[in-house]
């Protein structure tokens, strides 16, 4: 978070040390950022990146201390689109993936931007419940 | 038969009427020295008394360039926005302003999208004035700036307009059942 002045708050990329949100039933509740797999600096909102599970469901296709590959759907950094509008969200949250890009779980809750499209995961664009 | 000047801008060029003068403000210069042609001999005869200068052509006003600059934009600036304005009608949004827009994005393919939210903040910058929305989509919040007079905001339509003491309401990213969304 860096504070540009005393009522804007501007928030920066996903990087290491991460804590994510995770938005999809593959049984992982909450993932730690361990690599950005795009970017110097960190990952933006449609990026991949790597994580280690924190917290997960008792039964799941994915336990605790797993290294999986998530996508990045929601980032409170904002994305700028090519007609000049941006878009941020309240939190930052992954859908998990294996390193083809594939999604492990069925379901996708909560809006979805459509940077994601540009990016070909059309799986993920398919089960969102909104496209912002 | 073009007008007498020359078009030569390296070399510095005496037109008929005697005023010397250089680089890109030679045609300017002449133009204006058009006027003494006539009395160009009355004035030096005059002043070889009482002063050793020689003529010089009616002062020209030379403004700093920023400052020139600056105006120009200011000017472009207007003209674009009142080309908008002319085109079609944009209401006038104001944070606290409950707004419902119809958006046509490139990305969902030209697929028309209704947005509704609040507008938390406003940034006046002539053409590229921008409003912040605040919506909660699916149970997340989003906030997304927008440019006022973008081509893609096809509509907008004020709902309800809230009275605030603010002109930025970033305080309601803490607080989201206050103001209605």
């Amino acid at each position: 978070i860096l504070w540009v002045s005393l009522h804007e708050q501007i928030r920066t990329f996903i990087q290491m040390r991460t804590n994510l949100k995770v938005v999809d039933n593959s049984g992982a509740k909450r993932v730690m950022c361990i690599q950005s797999l795009r970017g110097k600096k960190g990952a933006r909102l449609g990026d991949m990146i790597i994580g280690s599970v924190k917290e997960a469901q008792p039964r799941g296709k994915v336990k605790k201390g797993d290294v999986v590959y998530g996508v990045v759907v929601r980032a409170a950094m904002k994305k700028g689109r090519s007609d000049g509008s941006e878009v941020q969200f309240d939190d930052n949250a992954i859908v998990i993936v294996n390193n083809k890009g594939e999604l492990i779980g069925t379901r996708v809750f909560g809006p979805v931007p459509h940077e994601l499209r540009k990016k070909k995961h059309l799986k993920i664009l398919a089960l969102a419940e909104h496209i912002v | 038969m073009p007008i007498g000047m020359n078009f030569d801008v390296q070399s510095p060029i005496i037109p008929r009427d005697g005023v010397q003068a250089y680089g890109f403000c030679t045609r300017a210069l002449a133009a204006r020295g058009f006027s003494t042609v006539g009395t160009a001999e009355v004035s030096v005869e005059d002043e070889d008394s009482s002063s050793p200068m020689v003529e010089h052509p009616p002062r020209i006003k030379f403004k700093r360039p920023d400052k020139t600059a600056r105006h120009i934009m200011n000017i472009l600036n207007k003209e674009a926005v009142d080309k908008v304005r002319t085109e079609r009608t944009i209401p006038d949004v104001q944070p606290g302003c409950i707004v419902q827009m119809r958006v046509q994005v490139p990305e969902n393919k030209r697929r028309e999208s209704t947005l509704k939210g609040i507008v938390i903040a406003r940034r006046n910058a002539g053409i590229a004035t921008t409003f912040r929305l605040r919506r909660l989509v699916a149970g997340v919040g989003v906030e997304s700036v927008f440019p006022l007079y973008s081509p893609n905001i096809k509509e907008i339509k004020i709902l309800d307009r809230k009275k605030v003491r603010r002109a930025k309401l970033y305080y309601l990213r803490d607080r989201m059942n206050a103001l209605k969304k």
